[in-house]
């Protein structure tokens, strides 16, 4: 489990992988997780891109929490949100070279 | 088929235009149908769509609201998916299915933008797909093969940008030879999304990574931080308002100088009579007095957009999140609220920008609480009345009215989002656009089309209600008394038949001429005074006199509160007329006379504690009819309207009676 896990944000529909995007440094990314944009509430940030297996980068952490989002290997787009939305997005964490030194 | 039917020229196409917000939809509408286009609202929404013909084409085309996908629970997906089912259209467009559907794609951001694509492809109606903004792709290093995805829906697919006009010719061909697709994806959201995938990656439609991330990264943090942020959102607006009102200063100047020229030539070349009265002073100048805030509305607009286009409004909205989000309103509502400092009308209109109802609706409710420029004439001449020894204690009394003014709207958002629009607030996540150079022309576009709107407006609603207000303030009219009557034809007789011998008698002549001339200028504006007592407006003024007595106003200043709906500002004229008998209050002396008038008491019209309870009064209370419309028309019915003439005149009153009061009692 990543550091980032243990913060108990993850709620129990998430895999023990997965933190929320508000936990996430700038620059650490991570693919979002189907579960945790299944709430009705969450649809219209998925259909601003922000879907299931997406990639994202933070870029700015707070609030607003700035994320690059990619998906398909296409170009990337910026999405801000409140921080209350980011601890909502669950996304399984990227090993980034940092952690892994 | 009957013989009418048989001989009607071929119908064209009706084509709709969907897309992603900031696909660059307009601009290609309006380079397609040119500035010939029309704009309507959807029955029972605050929705506009746009329509018009294409040029070179016969296709018939519609505009519709940018929507991120066609599922969700949003008013703009729902007025698309009724358009694309056929059962929903713009006000005087036929409701039925259109005859094709042109699906606009960013090519700078196809995997995205195909999400939408593959929904409109579940229709199964005619599509094209117009792959806009290749211009900007290119420079990004993105080559998608559009063959890919014209072979995978079997639909025509045309590379286009509206900005340099490549392949514009070659879509509205398209648009004629729409086709139905044969490659639907999987239902719901995940089989879009897969399909959009999938179709994505053989198109090849990756980019070569963004190259200024860096200074995106950096001026991102500048403009969204807490403090810094905030600073830079200041700084920014106080230069838009600064622009405006040195800019509008010359225009504004020159309309009301046009509008009053040509009442007077109106006057001086018809007959008097009721006609002449009701062009004159009823028509000229009751759309002059509305018109005259184009110009602020105009550059307003223009700057908006040059913001937009830059990218940092959508910054400037989480910013303004945080300090707006307490009383229950979303950071978009930041626009409505500061246009509103210029005109309410704009400012509500501009409340379409909320995406959620509720919060939309407490915006449009509490935005004319903030203090517009036809305040000022008012705000003017109270504080200058209250503080005539200190400019300095009338210029903080002044920027209070407007600290006033944002305190009540906020305080009274919070009300409504804890009563009567009670519900969750929407947390708020928006597309942050790449930074870019302002386009002056499209800003140019944007302003004239909000200026043809508001003129529109003043045209018909503005019209009739300052027909009506004028009609009011004006009759019954007075008969001329026999004094006045005599009077003036003394003074024409001494004016025309005499010719002095010498020059004693032509001084002797001159000093009776400036006595009667004095004589009759007392008589004339003791015959104003009596014409607004006993017009119906002076009649109501004085009826509710006893309702305004408690916050120390006498039957001429209820006269003022009531003639105000005619425009917030026409208080000061009336406070003229009814005082000096002068309808013009920058006139030598009227100030001073309005200063010093008396009650029948013999106290001070205008006394400390009367004088701040009309400014409070001034602030809160709702005095504009146009806006009452514009209300009931933005918010969805009359009811809204009723609510916010009550809220605001109850309000209002209270304060304005709980000022007098505490003030009368310490004194």
């Amino acid at each position: 489990m990543s550091d980032c896990c243990q913060g108990g944000m993850a709620n129990e529909a998430c895999a023990a992988a997965c933190c929320a995007l508000s936990e996430l440094r700038v620059g650490e990314g991570g693919a979002v997780t189907a579960e945790a944009v299944a709430e009705a509430d969450l649809a219209a940030l998925r259909a601003r891109g922000l879907g299931p297996k997406v990639s994202v980068v933070v870029r700015r952490r707070g609030s607003p929490c700035i994320v690059e989002v990619r998906r398909a290997n296409g170009p990337a787009c910026r999405i801000g949100m409140t921080k209350a939305l980011a601890r909502r997005v669950m996304v399984e964490p990227t090993v980034s070279a940092s952690s892994l030194a | 088929m009957d013989a009418d039917a048989s001989q009607a020229e071929p119908v064209a196409k009706r084509v709709v235009l969907v897309g992603n917000p900031n696909v660059g939809k307009t601009t290609l509408f309006n380079r397609l149908c040119g500035l010939r286009n029309k704009t309507s609202n959807f029955p029972g929404t605050t929705q506009d769509a746009r329509t018009g013909h294409v040029r070179h084409a016969d296709a018939h085309l519609t505009d519709l609201p940018g929507i991120y996908s066609l599922e969700i629970d949003s008013s703009e997906s729902a007025i698309c998916r009724g358009v694309l089912a056929g059962t929903t259209a713009p006000g005087g467009e036929v409701v039925a299915a259109p005859d094709a559907v042109c699906v606009v794609v960013d090519a700078t951001n196809i995997p995205r933008n195909l999400v939408l694509v593959a929904e409109a492809a579940r229709r199964m109606l005619p599509m094209v797909v117009a792959l806009n903004r290749v211009d900007v792709a290119r420079k990004r290093g993105i080559h998608a093969d559009e063959d890919v995805l014209a072979e995978t829906l079997g639909v025509p697919v045309i590379v286009c940008s509206a900005r340099t006009g490549e392949g514009l010719d070659d879509l509205a061909r398209a648009m004629t030879k729409a086709a139905i697709p044969k490659d639907t994806p999987a239902p719901g959201m995940d089989g879009a999304e897969a399909w959009a995938d999938r179709v994505s990656v053989a198109m090849g439609a990756a980019d070569q990574g963004e190259a200024s991330a860096s200074l995106t990264d950096r001026l991102d943090h500048a403009f969204t931080h807490p403090l810094l942020g905030l600073g830079v959102f200041i700084a920014i607006m106080g230069a838009v308002f600064w622009t405006i009102f040195r800019l509008a200063a010359f225009p504004m100047d020159w309309i009301d100088g046009v509008f009053g020229n040509l009442a007077g030539t109106v006057e001086a070349s018809l007959p008097a009579g009721i006609l002449t009265d009701l062009l004159a002073n009823g028509v000229i100048a009751g759309v002059g007095a509305t018109v005259i805030f184009l110009p602020q509305i105009v550059i307003l607009f223009f700057l908006i957009a040059l913001l937009e286009d830059t990218g940092y409004l959508a910054r400037a909205s989480f910013v303004m999140d945080r300090v707006l989000r307490p009383f229950g309103m979303p950071g978009q509502a930041f626009v409505p609220m500061l246009s509103s400092h210029a005109c309410a009308l704009p400012g509500i209109m501009a409340c379409r920008s909320i995406p959620d109802r509720r919060e939309r609706l407490a915006a449009i409710l509490v935005a004319p609480f903030m203090s517009c420029t036809a305040r000022i004439p008012v705000y003017v001449m109270l504080t200058g009345l209250l503080f005539a020894d200190s400019a300095t204690k009338a210029a903080l009394a002044f920027m209070g009215c407007y600290a006033l003014g944002i305190f009540a709207g906020l305080f009274s958002s919070l009300i409504a989002r804890r009563t009567i629009l009670r519900g969750p607030s929407v947390p708020m996540a928006m597309e942050l656009p790449t930074y870019t150079l302002p386009s002056v022309k499209r800003a140019a576009g944007e302003a004239a089309e909000r200026g043809w709107l508001f003129l529109r407006k003043a045209g018909t609603v503005i019209l009739a209600i300052s027909i009506v207000l004028w009609w009011m303030s004006a009759y019954p009219k007075t008969a001329d008394s026999q004094e006045l009557i005599d009077a003036r034809s003394t003074l024409a007789v001494k004016n025309i038949a005499v010719r002095p011998a010498s020059p004693e008698a032509l001084e002797q002549h001159v000093a009776e001429v400036t006595l009667l001339s004095e004589v009759l200028a007392k008589l004339e504006r003791e015959y104003a005074i009596d014409s607004v007592r006993n017009s119906f407006a002076g009649k109501l003024g004085q009826a509710v006199e006893p309702i305004f007595a408690p916050m120390g106003a006498d039957w001429r200043l209820s006269i003022g509160i009531v003639t105000r709906f005619a425009a917030r500002e026409v208080f000061v004229s009336t406070m003229a007329v009814v005082i000096a008998g002068e309808d013009d209050a920058e006139a030598e002396g009227v100030l001073d006379e309005i200063a010093s008038a008396t009650r029948d008491n013999g106290t001070l019209l205008f006394y400390p504690a009367a004088a701040w309870a009309l400014l409070v009064y001034y602030v809160l209370a709702m005095q504009c009819l146009p806006t009452l419309a514009v209300t009931a028309r933005e918010a969805g019915g009359a009811k809204w309207a009723l609510l916010q003439l009550a809220w605001m005149g109850g309000l209002a009153y209270v304060a304005g009676v709980a000022v007098f009061q505490v003030m009368v009692l310490a004194s």
